[in-house]
């Protein structure tokens, strides 16, 4: 089946990485080296994850990331349960865009549960690239968001980490939904059944 | 001062005059909202009919105007839910309206307005004029009990009836409700009725053993149907007649027409027009983009998405296409493929199609794709491709027929080679059938030929056989005959054209008649056909009736058998068993009469022959019925065998040694054959000979024959037993004894 249990968008400004990200969280399910679904390509990934012993299907939605095609975001996100921003540390650019799509973000999904997401963490920690987005301004825009994770997709650090604390996110809101749902089913029942004892004795 | 508190309160009625217009209806009300002195009408949305008439024809002017980029949804939408049908004036200034619109859709919701409920307070004059209950017709029943069956044979018709129902009740629901909703009301009550379906799914007993992958399918069986017939009833679910869908259709296809000089340079996307796989690929996303329109339910068309989709990853040349390749191949596609009705299209998915797998799953992200890639069309400037702005303004000013040339050259060609292919796989097939045929044809020629064969072969045998039991018997055999029997044949074959001599013995005669007849009629025909038959048996699946045909008739076996054993005391070497096949028989015989007579007898008298062999049958049995009374001489026929068993003299024979029965019998020929067919069988079984001393020791009478039982333990049957011709048989009838 074709049907996902949660959606996640990713969202980010081009080469930050992001189709990277997705293919490593997927394909470690096969060999990294045969790609995801062999030719078919990794704009959608499906895959199956486990939140507290039970299992999730998690689609997860690429966006074409070229400034061109920024307006037509949001019909991506609509609907989503998650969202990833992408941004490079060691590029400015694409902070700045992050800023744009949090505010779209927080404007037009309320419900979305925004995560942040530096990449490519192997190349900072190297040393090959230097910083350009201070942390500190990176931590004082995560407060008020899901989480905040630096990810490699070469090493594969961080990346299952933050797909897993996602999906944990998501299934506890459900939880919470059904709970809520139960609740409000067992008031309903007990409304009509206090309904139907009054009834005998009202022919009034 | 004094007219404060007036002031308010008539402040404070119109507010509240405004804000409850239920009950109580004030004249100004009823004016015209232009504050012209007429009344007001609400079907002309409270003008009267002069001022609606000038805003109507400001509103088509100004629609006139924004038709090159394309105009606002919301223009038409206050008239919906306020036309009532009954109103014959208004009905013609629709008409009206229609013929200059252009659009036959909307002549098709005039047909259908027929089905209309007005929401308005004039419901109860409508009420008796409006025509009766609108039915589902019966074929769409039929047919969803027939998917359901092929789709979910396991489930049970508790569960087919509900989906069926449901069904039913949806499409009535939408029905009634299509003309007094708008179409996000209309489409909110679909996705309610979805949900519906679901939440009774898991409520209801009769889901409840089944699984949540099938309540998935029976939901997207409860779509499609329902939305399968909707789609076909005009202007309700597609396009509906509330918004400009349709106008948006051809907007939208002059856009694209308008662009088809944009091509993959411009959207950076990289495709290799001269790679003919490329072409190919692409030809087939733009064909399932197309067949998008021709599919009825939301989720046949989320597939043809999602199988155009597929095509265009496919056509990025980057092995793991992301979504930054996907989005300007998609674009491409939709400019070359310019779909028919796409928006109408894509309004109806996204407000039909079940809003959880919309949101959700691959299909989703495909169709969102495809919603990104049309409003990118829509919105498509100088700047989105990176371009002047007075190149892009000449492109957009030339005929959309320069433009593009192109690629619909090289998609033409794409079309054109796959339509050979078609015809080519067809004419292959057609190809391999007609070799089919003619092999077929060829191998029933064959199996015609070898039949013919075979019944002439079997003709021939039936003649050879039958002439053997003819004429002859009308003296019984008597054990003293038997020695003149053994003499005989030769004497007689030299004799056979006159056979009718009563003096020649009944047994004899046959022989020297086969003998006679084979070589008559198998010197040409038989003796070239044997060997050509013998292969064929096998193709022909014969052989079973060839082998039948000895065994077919035992009386008539017994009989040769027993010619045999005369005949062959001379001649015991070449066939001892005296079992041997017909085939062989003949063969053998053949070698005797030879000599004489190919000629003697000529075919028409073996034909006699044979009409006559047929009433001498019974005659035959009755003498192999009275000759065992003088001799036990054949063991196979059912009533030998009884006989044996009261004819002692054979047990003992055979247990004690056949010095005994030599003894015994004069007819030692008998004896002979005997012993040597027994002879296998005991080493077979038991060390030796039945005098061995410590057989005889050993075993008192009965021991021996028990062991030989249970080594015919197979023949017990008394079928079996007859058609066995080993002269062991006797032993093991003895038994009782």
């Amino acid at each position: 089946m074709s049907r996902c249990d949660f959606k996640v968008v990713l969202l980010g400004s081009e080469h930050v990485g992001k189709t990277s990200l997705v293919l490593r969280f997927v394909s470690c399910r096969f060999n990294a080296d045969i790609p995801y679904q062999n030719t078919v390509g990794a704009a959608f990934c499906a895959k199956t994850m486990q939140s507290n012993g039970k299992d999730f299907n998690v689609g997860i939605w690429d966006t074409a990331g070229s400034e061109r095609y920024e307006a037509m975001t949001k019909i991506y996100y609509r609907g989503a349960h998650a969202a990833i921003i992408c941004y490079e540390p060691s590029s400015a650019a694409s902070w700045t865009r992050l800023r744009h799509w949090l505010q779209e973000l927080r404007g037009i999904e309320e419900n979305c549960k925004v995560y942040l997401c530096g990449t490519k963490k192997d190349l900072l920690d190297n040393g090959f690239v230097a910083r350009e987005v201070p942390e500190d301004t990176v931590a004082a825009y995560s407060q008020g968001l899901c989480g905040h994770y630096l990810t490699s997709s070469k090493t594969g650090e961080n990346v299952d980490e933050l797909f897993q604390k996602i999906v944990d996110d998501c299934a506890a809101d459900v939880r919470l939904m059904k709970d809520v749902e139960d609740m409000r089913l067992q008031l309903q029942k007990d409304e009509a059944a206090y309904k139907a004892k009054n009834k005998d004795y009202c022919y009034c | 001062m004094w007219f404060g508190p007036n002031l308010q309160r008539s402040y404070k009625y119109m507010m509240f005059a405004s804000k409850m217009p239920s009950l109580r209806i004030d004249q100004s009300d009823l004016k015209c909202k232009n504050g012209c002195d007429y009344f007001g009408n609400p079907q002309w949305q409270g003008y009267c009919s002069k001022c609606h008439r000038e805003q109507m024809q400001r509103q088509r002017k100004a629609e006139k105007e924004s038709s090159a980029t394309l105009p606002k949804p919301e223009q038409k939408k206050p008239e919906r839910g306020l036309r009532i049908p009954s109103h014959s004036s208004f009905s013609k200034f629709e008409e009206k309206r229609l013929r200059q619109s252009e659009t036959l859709k909307k002549a098709n919701l005039l047909k259908f307005s027929v089905f209309k409920k007005s929401s308005t307070d004039d419901h109860d004059h409508s009420a008796e004029k409006r025509p009766p209950e609108f039915k589902i017709p019966g074929i769409v029943n039929e047919g969803m009990k027939r998917d359901f069956r092929t789709r979910f044979p396991q489930l049970g018709p508790a569960v087919d009836r509900d989906s069926r129902l449901f069904v039913h009740s949806f499409i009535m629901d939408v029905i009634k409700c299509a003309n007094v909703l708008s179409v996000d009301e209309l489409s909110e009550r679909v996705q309610r009725q979805y949900q519906r379906f679901m939440k009774h799914m898991d409520t209801s007993s009769h889901f409840a053993n089944v699984e949540a992958d099938t309540k998935e399918l029976l939901m997207d069986f409860v779509e499609k149907h329902a939305m399968t017939y909707l789609h076909e009833l005009p202007s309700v679910v597609f396009s509906p007649s509330g918004t400009d869908d349709e106008r948006l259709d051809r907007a939208m296809s002059e856009r694209i027409q308008q662009l088809s000089w944009v091509g993959e340079r411009h959207l950076e996307c990289k495709l290799d027009r001269n790679n003919p796989d490329c072409r190919q690929l692409l030809y087939k996303a733009i064909s399932e983009l197309l067949g998008m329109d021709s599919a009825l339910s939301p989720g046949d068309k989320l597939s043809r998405v999602r199988r155009c989709c597929r095509h265009v990853l496919r056509l990025c040349s980057a092995a793991p296409a992301s979504a930054d390749d996907l989005l300007p191949a998609l674009i491409f596609t939709v400019l070359k493929a310019n779909p028919p009705r796409l928006v109408s299209n894509i309004n109806f998915v996204t407000r039909f199609c079940n809003a959880q797998r919309l949101m959700t799953g691959e299909g989703g992200y495909y169709f969102t794709n495809l919603c990104c890639a049309v409003s990118f069309i829509e919105n498509l400037t100088a700047e989105s491709l990176n371009m002047d702005k007075k190149e892009f303004d000449c492109y957009m000013a030339m005929p959309a027929s320069i433009g593009g040339s192109a690629w619909a050259a090289a998609l033409s060609l794409c079309g054109a080679v796959r339509e050979a292919d078609e015809q080519r796989a067809h004419a292959q097939k057609l190809l391999t059938h007609t070799h089919n045929i003619h092999t077929r044809a060829e191998q029933l020629a064959a199996n015609a030929q070898s039949f013919e064969e075979q019944i002439a072969k079997k003709v021939q045998d039936v003649l050879t056989k039958t002439p053997l039991e003819i004429k002859p018997r009308r003296e019984l055999p008597r054990l003293g005959n038997l020695k003149e029997i053994n003499t005989a044949p030769l004497i007689d074959l030299g004799t056979t054209t006159a056979q009718e001599e009563p003096q020649t013995k009944p047994e004899v005669t046959p022989e020297p008649l086969a003998a006679t007849l084979l070589p008559t009629e198998s010197t040409e025909p038989n003796i070239t056909i044997q060997p050509e038959t013998e292969p064929k048996l096998n193709i022909l699946g014969f052989e079973v009736i060839e082998r039948q045909s000895p065994s077919k008739s035992p009386q008539n076996l017994d009989q040769t058998w027993d010619l045999k054993q005369t005949s062959s005391l001379e001649l015991l070497t070449p066939s001892p068993l005296g079992f041997t096949p017909f085939d062989s028989r003949s063969i053998d015989e053949l070698m005797t009469p030879d000599e004489f007579g190919t000629d003697q007898l000529p075919p028409g008298l073996s034909n006699i022959n044979y009409d006559i062999d047929l009433s001498d049958f019974s005659g035959d049995n009755s003498i192999a019925e009275e000759a065992p009374k003088s001799e036990p001489k054949d063991p196979f026929s059912p009533e030998a065998l009884r006989k044996i068993t009261t004819f002692d003299p054979f047990a003992p024979q055979t247990s004690k040694g056949f010095e005994t029965a030599l003894d015994s019998f004069d007819e030692f020929s008998f004896v002979d054959q005997r012993k040597q067919e027994t002879d296998p069988f005991e080493v077979v079984h038991r060390g030796q000979d039945p005098f061995s001393p410590v057989e005889l020791s050993k075993d008192p009478f009965f021991a021996p024959e028990k062991q030989s039982t249970s080594i015919l333990d197979d023949n017990d049957t008394p079928a079996t037993a007859c058609l066995l011709p080993s002269p062991i048989q006797p032993q093991s009838s003895n038994k009782p004894t």
